[in-house]
C-alpha cells in the first residue's frame, strides 16, 4: 500500500489575498446630481409652459369660432326643421288623399290635442318627422346613434 | 285589408292600439299611495311632468281641474284635459298618425298605385329635428 498523501498548503503557506474594495468610478458627485436634475427640469418646464399656453390660445381661438357661428348653425336647424315641416305636411295631403276620413294634421279627424287650438304648432315626435322617407334613415341616423 | 274604401273604424283600431301597446293609454298617468304618510308626500314631487317642457301645462291644468271637481266627478268632467295629458305622455295618436301613413304608403305600393321609384320621399337631415 502507497504511502497516504494529505492535500496540504504549500511550504511557506498561501499568497496574502488582496480583498480591498474597488468602489464604482462616479462620474457625478450628489450635488451635481441634483443640480443637472435641476436644470433638465427647468428646462422642460419651460418648454411644457410655453407649450400650454399656446394650445391655450388654440382652444380660445376655436371656441371663439364656434361661439361665433353657433347662433347662425341654430338658425340653419330650425330653417331645415321648419322646411321639412312643410314638406311633409305636403306629402301627407298627396299622400292621403285617397283616404276617406283623413284630415290632414289629425288623427282621422280627431284633432290631436283636444283642449288645443287648431293652429297651435304642436311639436312633432321624431317617428313623424322621418315619417315620410325610407325606414333606414330614421334607423340609421337616429336609432342607432341614440343607443350607442 | 287592402282596399281604401274597408271600415275607417277598423283602421283606427289597428293603428292606435297596435302602436304602442294595447292598454297603456287608459292607464292613469299618475298612480297615487293607497295610504298617504309624510314619507310618501316625500317624494310625490319625483313622478310629476312638471320638469320636462312637454307635457307640464297639460298635466297643469288637468290637476287643477281635478283639484276643483274631484277625481270621481272630475273623471268625467275633465277627460279632456286628461287625455291631453295622455296624449302627451304616450303619443299614442300621433305614433298611430305615423303607423297608418305608412301603412297607406306600403298599401299604395302593393296595389301599384305608386311606383317603386317614388315610393318614399326623399329622406329628412338628420340635424333638422
Amino acid at each position: 500500500m502507497a504511502a497516504r498523501t494529505q492535500d496540504l498548503p504549500p511550504k511557506g503557506g498561501y499568497a496574502p489575498i488582496n480583498f480591498t474594495r474597488i468602489p464604482a468610478k462616479s462620474y457625478f458627485s450628489g450635488y451635481q446630481l441634483f443640480a443637472g436634475y435641476a436644470v433638465v427640469t427647468a428646462f422642460a418646464g419651460y418648454m411644457y409652459f410655453r407649450t400650454y399656453r399656446q394650445i391655450r390660445n388654440e382652444e380660445i381661438e376655436m371656441r371663439s369660432g364656434q361661439m361665433a357661428i353657433q347662433p347662425m348653425l341654430i338658425a340653419e336647424r330650425d330653417r331645415e326643421f321648419l322646411k321639412q315641416m312643410r314638406k311633409n305636411r305636403v306629402e301627407e295631403e298627396k299622400l292621403m288623399s285617397g283616404v276617406e276620413g283623413w284630415e290632414v294634421g289629425k288623427f282621422y279627424s280627431e284633432p290631436i290635442y283636444k283642449t288645443l287650438p287648431d293652429n297651435k304648432f304642436v311639436d312633432p315626435i321624431v317617428q313623424e318627422f322621418f315619417a315620410h322617407g325610407p325606414s333606414s334613415a330614421f334607423s340609421r341616423k337616429i336609432l342607432l346613434p341614440l343607443m350607442s | 285589408m287592402f282596399s281604401v274604401k274597408a271600415d275607417a273604424a277598423w283602421y283606427r283600431w289597428l293603428h292606435l292600439w297596435s302602436g304602442s301597446g294595447t292598454r297603456i293609454a287608459e292607464m292613469a298617468t299618475h298612480f297615487a299611495p293607497v295610504f298617504r304618510t309624510p314619507l310618501t308626500d316625500m317624494q310625490g314631487g319625483l313622478l310629476t311632468h312638471q320638469r320636462a317642457r312637454k307635457c307640464a301645462d297639460f298635466e297643469m291644468r288637468a290637476m287643477e281641474c281635478l283639484e276643483a271637481y274631484g277625481v270621481q266627478k272630475g273623471r268625467t268632467r275633465c277627460v279632456d284635459y286628461l287625455d291631453d295629458l295622455r296624449e302627451c305622455a304616450f303619443q299614442t295618436k300621433q305614433l298611430a298618425r305615423v303607423s297608418a301613413m305608412r301603412h297607406e304608403r306600403h298599401r299604395q305600393w302593393l296595389m301599384g298605385e305608386r311606383s317603386s321609384k317614388d315610393r318614399y320621399a326623399p329622406a329628412p337631415q338628420a340635424d333638422g329635428f
